[in-house]
């Protein structure tokens, strides 16, 4: 009867690790959403490169930072 | 800056079955409203009416925003506020997901414009969809971090964010005569954002190794020290070899590398797109960063499945890129690692990470009244797809599908 008990403890030790491993699994995997609209108008023109590497602007000036360039107003 | 880049992105997502672990949605158009939360007013109503018919009428104020002059880098274009809208909404429709805890990452590859300024378009970039979607996050997390690995400095990021402490921005960029010219080692935020900029400033020929031994331990203490609630990251493609306008060598396993140690730090991520000028080499690194986003980037094989746009794919079929043997890497460690010390002594001056004070959550931005009820539901599910007719699907591109 003993040995009967162990069984069914075992038995639901290995169903306990048998679940955990499941929902660690699944914590693993994250959840992704992913946005995506195909239908977005876009005129031929838009698929020109126009990106420019060589033009060279001023970094941001500290005394010209203020809420009319950042957005601390909206924080 | 090619739409197509976003459709082979797709393809691939679709080909290599990406699309059935996710929950795949259709962004809203963000309102004008929503885009004046960062943007002056009267440069949105300026996106709103330009086109290329009233470009002339409109000159002056072409002018004093950027858009459209003759030699400049935003060109004038039919549907340029529809389309930039709808690339804003995906980003704010992210972080709206990650706001509710119904994502632990959300993917937007149509934004990361991270150039644009407050009433001013730079860089191919109109609206700044990444302030708006840290905005929208703030509403929710006392602290996000924004990490920026296009090969192009965030200039419109750091500027929208340089002197609070709520947002700290990090970017790694080319530097030296090279566009925008701003991020500087030593420009590190101003007043209460002092030291919540931080500028990795690298030179031609960047590797995976020099740039993992860059980005690990700088990302390691920026966590360390700001603990953020939420991390958006600017994944722009421009940075892997091969690109037509970069100037760096990394691979696709180097460039997802930091998108798979931002995850090991288990904060949601919002991951965003930007710049990429070799249109299947972006969807390549996009695909293949968003099976790192699902733990699935080892089981991806090297050949390109068959999809729609294969032929663009070509000559190589294959997935993986292979950085140019011939480029020399000139980020020798007597060069990066003075940075990367400057990084972290600038780092440790944060002493503990900055609280906020109690305050009224603002509603989250959805439009209850807008014209379009398809644009305002960004919890929809994409179903239906005219120009994409393999997924058509709906049950497999719904929420819940995991195997």
């Amino acid at each position: 009867m003993d040995d009967a008990m162990d069984d069914s403890n075992k038995m639901d030790v290995e169903q306990d690790l048998v679940t955990n491993a499941t929902s660690s699994h699944e914590r693993r995997r994250c959840k992704v959403s992913y946005f995506y609209k195909p239908d977005v108008a876009v005129s031929p023109s838009l698929s020109t490169n126009l990106h420019r590497d060589s033009r060279l602007t001023s970094p941001p000036l500290v005394s010209s930072l203020s809420p009319s360039t950042t957005a601390q107003d909206t924080l | 800056m090619k739409p197509q880049r976003l459709k082979l992105t797709h393809q691939l997502l679709l080909s290599f079955g990406l699309y059935r672990k996710m929950e795949v949605l259709r962004p809203h158009r963000a309102t004008p409203e929503e885009l004046e939360r960062f943007h002056a007013h009267d440069y949105i109503e300026f996106l709103r009416r330009v086109s290329p018919l009233t470009e002339k009428e409109m000159d002056r104020q072409a002018q004093r925003f950027a858009v459209g002059v003759l030699g400049g880098d935003c060109p004038n274009f039919h549907g340029l506020f529809e389309f930039m809208s709808i690339c804003a909404g995906g980003s704010i429709d992210s972080a709206i997901k990650i706001n509710r805890q119904e994502a632990d990452v959300c993917v937007n590859w149509s934004g990361g414009l991270h150039h644009a300024k407050k009433a001013e378009a730079e860089g191919f970039c109109y609206i700044n969809d990444i302030v708006l979607s840290i905005l929208e996050l703030l509403k929710y997390h006392p602290r996000v971090l924004y990490i920026d690995i296009d090969i192009h400095h965030g200039d419109g990021v750091e500027e929208a964010f340089y002197t609070t402490n709520r947002v700290m921005t990090v970017s790694f960029h080319k530097y030296g005569d090279f566009f925008p010219g701003s991020g500087a080692l030593d420009d590190v935020g101003w007043g209460a954002g002092k030291y919540c900029s931080v500028n990795v400033p690298l030179l031609n020929g960047l590797d995976d190794a020099t740039f993992e031994h860059t980005f690990k331990p700088v990302l390691t203490k920026v966590f360390a020290v700001f603990q953020p609630g939420a991390v958006v990251m600017c994944c722009g493609a421009d940075s892997i070899a091969g690109d037509r306008l970069g100037c760096w060598n990394m691979s696709l396993r180097g460039h997802g590398a930091a998108v798979d140690f931002v995850k090991t730090f288990g904060v949601p991520i919002i991951l965003l797109g930007g710049g990429g000028y070799t249109p299947r080499n972006v969807a390549r690194c996009w695909a293949y960063e968003t099976a790192v986003a699902l733990g699935d980037q080892d089981e991806l094989k090297d050949e390109i499945p068959m999809n729609e746009l294969y032929t663009s794919f070509g000559p190589s079929f294959r997935f993986h890129l292979d950085p140019e043997a011939s480029m020399e890497n000139k980020n020798v460690n007597s060069y990066v690692d003075p940075i990367v010390r400057k990084v972290l002594e600038n780092l440790s001056e944060l002493k503990g990470p900055p609280s906020v004070a109690f305050q009224d959550v603002p509603r989250d931005f959805y439009a209850d009244d807008a014209e379009d009820p398809t644009d305002a539901r960004p919890d929809e599910v994409l179903e239906d797809n005219k120009d994409s007719t393999s997924y058509a699907a709906g049950t497999e591109c719904g929420a819940g599908s995991t195997d």
